[in-house]
């Protein structure tokens, strides 16, 4: 009886425990790494996930950031168990909601990265994938070679599910990205003076056209005419 | 040509075609980002100008104040 009693204590602490630690670094392809635990090594390659702008932290931006981490979640497991995607918490304890997903970002983490490698917080969360371990350790030696980074800031979310699923093509196919990102993550080139112009002329003259409404309230009929839908 | 003795019927003819073209091609400046032919979007917005413009010269320089000679 007692020997039966320890045996089924062995194999429930067994399974609660390999629920806990959860699979093995190198059968997982995306890493919730916490704050003191290292990104793992031997992997081909490395998609670091930083989200270093602090409106991210806000409560409203809860559900913004649940749906980039499932979609960076499907990104890391689609690319296959030999290519790791790192995402920071700072807690191993986060839950499957947008309750309080903002509050176990480790955003300071992912600062150091972004301040070595020289990312403007305002443009992230940015995306690093690169072929060469990032070492902590020595993040002042700056971006690592073979990296590419995506700037996904002013992105929609249908524009990040774009650029993955490329990203993803393109990892899949070669093993690697390319390191001249593509042009739906990089800004514009800046367009000249004239143009901006005629743009803000086009913007004037739209915003003007739609300023106007006509209303009719004669008794039982009105009708309210305006020129815009607005958006 | 002699504009001097232009009916105002057709005065007012002038002025209509040139309020569609100008229309037409306000409307064609408005409706499609410029970044996508900042080109066409400056000759249409020119266009533009130049219609009311152009009318607005006609009309004053050879057919403002002449209801007495006509």
């Amino acid at each position: 009886m007692l020997k039966k009693s320890l045996i089924l204590t062995f194999a429930i602490l067994v399974v609660v425990g390999y629920t806990h630690l959860g699979p093995a670094y190198p059968q997982a392809a995306v890493e919730l790494v916490t704050r003191k635990q290292p990104i793992p090594k031997d992997f081909k390659t490395y998609s670091l996930f930083l989200i270093c702008n602090p409106q991210w932290l806000d409560p409203a931006k809860n559900s913004g950031l649940l749906q980039l981490y499932r979609q960076f979640q499907s990104f890391g497991r689609a690319i296959g168990d030999d290519q790791a995607a790192v995402w920071f918490w700072n807690s191993n304890s986060y839950e499957h909601n947008d309750a309080k997903l903002a509050q176990i970002v480790d955003v300071e983490r992912s600062v150091r990265f972004c301040q070595a490698w020289k990312l403007k917080p305002s443009e992230g969360p940015h995306l690093v994938i690169t072929s060469t371990y990032p070492n902590e350790t020595k993040l002042s030696s700056g971006l690592p070679e073979n990296s590419a980074v995506y700037r996904l800031g002013d992105m929609s979310p249908p524009d990040i599910s774009s650029l993955l699923a490329k990203l993803t093509d393109q990892l899949i196919a070669n093993g690697k990205v390319n390191t001249t990102p593509t042009d739906d993550a990089t800004p514009a080139p800046p367009v000249s003076l004239w143009v901006r112009l005629l743009t803000a002329t086009q913007q004037t003259i739209n915003s003007f056209g739609c300023a106007w409404s006509f209303k009719i309230n004669a008794g039982p009929v009105s009708a309210d005419l305006k020129s815009c839908k607005p958006t | 040509m002699r504009i001097a003795k232009w009916h105002p019927g057709k005065l007012i003819i002038l002025w209509s075609w040139g309020s569609v073209f100008a229309a037409l091609t306000l409307t064609s400046f408005l409706v499609s980002p410029v970044s996508a032919s900042p080109g066409l979007h400056l000759c249409e917005l020119l266009i533009t100008l130049l219609i009311p413009a152009a009318l607005s010269g006609i009309t004053w320089t050879w057919l403002s104040g002449r209801e007495l000679d006509i």
